[in-house]
């Protein structure tokens, strides 16, 4: 962590200074596959954009306009993903904050078991798992509906696995005081540990709503009608195939990204509170 | 089996076992005490609080996984039901074994570790490095913090069809960088020297905002006034990273090692929008083909446990390597 | 709130604002400044009428070629009451037969499939599918399959039966600029054919600038299975035996044969000279946006993609004129290329009313109108030949030469068994068998075009024979 505490009035503005430049260049490298695909919306149609636009008067702003009236379905995709989004992540949160903690705080036996049966999912690549799956959800009459989309995500070895780690983190005699106190378990899980964890749920949350935003191949099989779709598998419609024409793909692209870079932005404050709010202090 | 608290895994000698109880007379009475041993009790609460999870993973990700198993050993029709006994074929296949001297599946996992090592390092070191960066107490730390996470927003689908079009020649992008580089290709893409990196180039850019924000919630959990204290004895600066940061840090970065590894290896999007599969040529490609485009759910499913057996063993290594060396606060 | 967090908030907004305020400005108000295009644009599906037999279509063309999928289904649901064709895109070809093979299991499919010609075989096999020709015969509509593009028919019609509907038929093409033809002191008119006149004309259209950077390629190329169908097409080679299982299942692919290797050697040749760009796997947009745009005089095509070049061109501002030629061969061959495309299936899942109402819009599509429509506002070869008997289709041939010349190369040789059609069930993963092979071989990973294609074809027929085992014989 660095530190200016100690030097003088000049140091600082050095330090300043310093620190600015470095978080400016890399914010700017970082940002560069966004503010191309701006500049590649807004170029018009045509066959050969280029890195930033070369007419700056002549910007295409409609073409987000376009995207709609083309597609006016589109605002039930983002409909439905945000459904299926937050009802994931809150789902997410939930189971897997009550297993992390059984795997962090309870002692039995199997417990190696246990947390081997939970990291084991994250090994079991999808292609295993897709087909059976989706057989198994359309037997269950589960096609073009939010169960069908959601149910099979509704746990996540790796949110178990985040939290896990978090807690462990933790010091351990809150909660053998806790216990001393007459505190239920379940009390000083939602009591106590949760609002400790914030930063890594508020991680976990922004995580899972992300992943679940971005999915394409379950929602593309297990939904057959265009309403039913998600964002991510609508907007497969603007893919140009005879030519590459970028600029509506790109402007759908963006479109679909502002919820989560709202989110991101929304969840990075809730981050940061649970963070500076000395949650660890305890 | 008797493990350890803090890590879950197995104790190398089990000391905690409770001795034989003989006096009991029946065994009813034998089973109430079990009952009432505390971890018996606890083992009953862990499966109540884990139920939720337990059910979707069993149902999810269990059950299909001991079809595909299942399916592996055999050839499967149209349909993906099995139609033909195979036995081991398929994994002598893969492996090389079958005398065939037929080796490309071989050389596509080679492939997948040559990128799992580009990519998984570099994401982690990048990210802390970002991290660190984003502890300056500057104003306006918080917008820089978003645009350094602002790449987990972005799906894989996009940053790639975002990415192709950064490497397409058409668009000028890096022609200078294809310049520079001397390459007969006019783009990193299309080059053998430098496809796989331009390939880890987008994953490590997907990743970052990942890395960044947990290596960041992880150095904002470690408490201040280790680092006061620090100060006081005259350490600040690399010394204080050296020693607070980094041990500190140890369980994030042994998590992020793990989900690295994990989602490198396993990664084909990026492939499959940047190069179609094409060199270079990445097992879970191989695996998505047979699966996706060959329909071949018997040989795909051989595929995917073989890579889960990696994984597994993999996980297992840097589980044991790294814990060692971890320190739980 | 924090000084820092507003700073955030403002940044982000400053750049995402502005195409959320824009999005919902009306678009009349700003059609000022957008160029129209003659093109079909912005299509929602129409209502459904009340009490309308509702018939479920998916479809795997994207893009501009999906607003016409999308129009012509309108103008169908308009035409009549009965029935109501639900057109559900499925994000590629590809996704669209792999979903209906995921969905064999569950019984779960469309009543109308719109599915490329390297499925047409694994389609078959499904054995949930309703031949058209059975269909024809009931309704004594034979004469359909008469009217229809020689070609056409030959390649859809499989053992002696018509099992789907073509639909959208093209064929490949070598698309040259005659701007820069005529710059280069070329010929655009000139009959090009053969290898030798294609290399030759590559060399003669680079050009290089004042230190020896080259800004434009005389060809673009890129990997692509259909063309090496098509390579073989024109010399009369089978790529598979027995006779590219158009009268009997095929059992062997044979594509490592002498046109396959004279086919990438020529290629790498020229990127070896410097006259060839390499665009790699999936760079077939990248080249024709290069084409488009004046950066290559030469680039292979389907010539269903005609429109989009010529409007490109017309965009990018940088002179190209859009001409087209045969595909390349050798000297005093006879075949010809074969038609690529899609074809449309009914499937038996359904209740029999569904099945009539695809088959209605199906008789409704192969009308000598809707093939012109079609193909006017496409680049796709009509299907039937009395649809050159409409005006429109007339005037239409007249304003795009290029279009003929693409008629012409399809009828220009006898029609023979190994340039109909190629039939397989393991069709897709053949075609990036073949992919891998001209890419390893270009990007010099391949000691030799022939150990490139033989490694190809291995695996190839390996996927081929375990997938005639699992299919009744």
């Amino acid at each position: 962590m660095m530190s200016f505490r100690s030097g003088n009035r000049t140091d600082a503005l050095r330090y300043n200074a310093i620190a600015y430049t470095l978080l400016t260049i890399t914010a700017i490298v970082l940002m560069f596959p966004l503010i191309f695909s701006l500049s590649l919306a807004l170029q018009g149609e045509t066959v050969a954009p280029t890195l930033l636009p070369t007419d700056w008067s002549n910007l295409d702003w409609h073409v987000f306009s376009t995207v709609f009236e083309r597609q006016p379905i589109m605002l039930r995709w983002i409909l439905n993903s945000f459904v299926v989004s937050i009802t994931v992540t809150l789902g997410v949160l939930v189971t897997s904050s009550l297993l992390a903690f059984a795997l962090s705080y309870l002692d039995f036996p199997g417990k190696g078991l246990l947390l081997f049966f939970t990291l084991g999912t994250l090994m079991v690549p999808f292609e295993a798992t897709l087909i059976p799956n989706y057989l198994f959800v359309a037997r269950l009459g589960w096609r073009d509906t939010y169960q069908g989309l959601i149910v099979p995500f509704l746990a996540s070895g790796f949110g178990v696995f985040l939290l896990r780690q978090y807690f462990l983190t933790l010091p351990r005699e809150l909660y053998d005081a806790a216990l001393v106190d007459g505190c239920t378990r379940l009390r000083y899980l939602w009591l106590i540990l949760v609002p400790l964890s914030r930063p890594a749920l508020a991680t976990l949350a922004v995580y899972t709503f992300l992943g679940t935003w971005n999915q394409f191949y379950w929602p593309l099989l297990i939904t057959n009608s265009t309403e039913w779709r998600t964002t991510q598998v609508g907007i497969t419609i603007f893919r140009d195939f005879e030519l590459g024409v970028f600029n509506i793909q790109m402007a759908a692209t963006l479109i679909v990204m502002l919820p989560t870079l709202i989110l991101l932005v929304l969840g990075q404050r809730q981050l940061v509170r649970g963070l500076t709010a000395g949650a660890l202090k305890g | 089996m008797t493990t350890d608290d803090r890590t879950g895994l197995p104790l190398a000698s089990g000391t905690r076992r409770e001795p034989e109880t003989k006096s009991t007379t029946t065994w009813l009475a034998a089973l109430m005490t079990w009952v009432q041993k505390p971890r018996i009790q606890d083992l009953f609460r862990a499966l109540l609080y884990a139920s939720p999870a337990l059910v979707i993973f069993i149902l999810f990700t269990y059950v299909p996984f001991i079809r595909s198993i299942w399916l592996s050993l055999h050839i499967t029709n149209i349909q993906g039901d099995p139609a033909k006994w195979n036995g081991i074929d398929y994994y002598l296949r893969i492996l090389a074994l079958d005398g065939s001297g037929r080796t490309e599946y071989l050389t596509s996992i080679g492939m997948s570790f040559q990128y799992a090592l580009m990519v998984v390092p570099l994401g982690i070191i990048i990210g802390l490095g970002l991290a660190m960066l984003a502890t300056a107490k500057v104003r306006g730390i918080q917008v820089y913090r978003t645009i350094y996470t602002s790449s987990i927003a972005i799906s894989l689908a996009s940053a790639g069809v975002i990415w192709a079009l950064i490497y397409n020649p058409s668009t000028g992008t890096l022609n200078w960088l294809v310049d520079l580089l001397q390459l007969d290709s006019p783009s990193l893409l299309t080059s053998n020297r430098t496809s796989m990196a331009a390939v880890a180039v987008m994953s490590i850019w997907s990743g970052l905002g990942f890395n960044f924000i947990i290596t960041l919630a992880g150095i904002q959990a470690i408490p201040q006034d280790l680092y006061e204290s620090a100060a006081i004895d005259g350490a600040g600066g690399w010394h204080a990273f050296r020693f607070i940061t980094l041990p500190l840090l140890g369980p994030t970065l042994l998590f992020l090692v793990v989900i690295n590894t994990i989602g490198s290896l396993q990664a084909f999007t990026q492939f499959h929008l940047l190069t179609q599969g094409q060199s270079p040529n990445v097992f879970v490609y191989e695996t998505f083909k047979s699966f996706w485009y060959e329909n071949r759910y018997g040989f795909a499913s051989a595929m995917s446990l073989v890579l889960f057996a990696i994984l597994l063993i993999l996980t297992i290594i840097q589980y044991r390597g790294l814990n060692n060396r971890v320190h739980y606060q | 709130m924090k000084k820092s967090t507003v700073l955030m908030t403002v940044v982000l907004f400053a750049l995402l604002l502005p195409m959320m305020l824009l999005s919902i400005v009306p678009a009349a108000m700003q059609d000022a400044t957008a160029t129209p295009l003659p093109t079909i644009t912005s299509v929602p599906p129409v209502a459904k009428p009340e009490g309308a037999i509702e018939v479920s279509f998916w479809y795997g063309l994207g893009g501009q070629l999906g607003n016409v999928v999308q129009e012509t289904v309108n103008r169908y649901n308009q035409s009549q009451s009965t029935y109501y064709i639900n057109a559900i895109f499925q994000s590629s070809y590809d996704d669209t037969i792999n979903k209906i093979n995921a969905g064999l299991a569950s019984g779960d499919l469309p009543n109308l499939a719109q599915i490329f010609e390297a499925g047409t075989q694994r389609m078959i096999d499904t054995g949930s599918i309703v031949p058209v020709q059975s269909l024809m015969e009931r309704d004594g509509l034979l004469s359909v399959i008469d009217d229809m593009e020689p070609a056409v028919r030959a390649n859809y019609v499989v053992n002696g039966t018509l099992y789907s509907a073509p639909f959208n038929s093209s064929t490949a093409m070598l698309f040259i600029d005659r701007a820069a033809f005529a710059a280069a002191g070329l010929n655009p008119d000139e009959p090009l054919v053969t290898f030798e006149q294609v290399a030759e004309y590559a060399r003669a259209l680079t050009v290089k600038d004042a230190n020896g950077n080259v800004t434009r390629y005389g060809i673009g190329l890129y990997p692509e299975g259909w063309f090496m169908e098509q390579i073989h097409a024109v010399h009369n080679a089978f790529m598979g035996t027995p006779d590219n299982g158009i009268f009997g299942r095929m059992e062997q692919y044979t594509y490592n044969d002498a046109i396959g290797v004279q086919w990438l050697e020529w290629m790498k040749q020229l990127v070896d000279e410097g006259v060839a760009i390499y665009y790699g796997p999936g760079g077939g947009n990248a080249a024709g946006a290069a084409y488009a745009n004046g950066e290559i005089a030469m680039h292979f095509s389907s010539i269903a993609g005609l429109r989009s070049f010529i409007a490109s061109a017309e965009r990018s501002g940088a002179g190209v004129e859009v001409g087209t030629v045969y595909m390349p061969r050798n000297e005093g061959v006879e075949g010809k290329t074969i038609v690529g495309g899609a074809s449309l299936w009914i499937t038996n899942t359904g209740t029999p009313e569904q099945q009539e109402g695809a088959w209605d819009f199906i008789k409704w599509a192969l009308t000598p109108e809707i093939q012109a429509f079609w193909s006017i506002n496409t680049g796709y070869i009509p299907v039937l030949q009395s649809a050159y008997e409409l005006p429109e289709m007339q005037e239409a041939l007249v304003r795009y030469p290029q279009f003929q010349v693409a008629v012409d190369q399809l009828r220009g040789a006898e029609i023979a068994p190994a340039n109909t059609a190629h039939i397989s069930g393991t069709f897709v993963p053949m075609r990036l068998d073949v992919v891998k092979a001209i890419d390893d071989f270009i990007m010099g990973n391949a000691p030799s075009a022939q150990a490139a294609l033989d490694a190809a074809v291995a695996s190839s027929n390996e996927i081929l024979e375990e997938y005639n085992l699992t299919v009744a014989p």
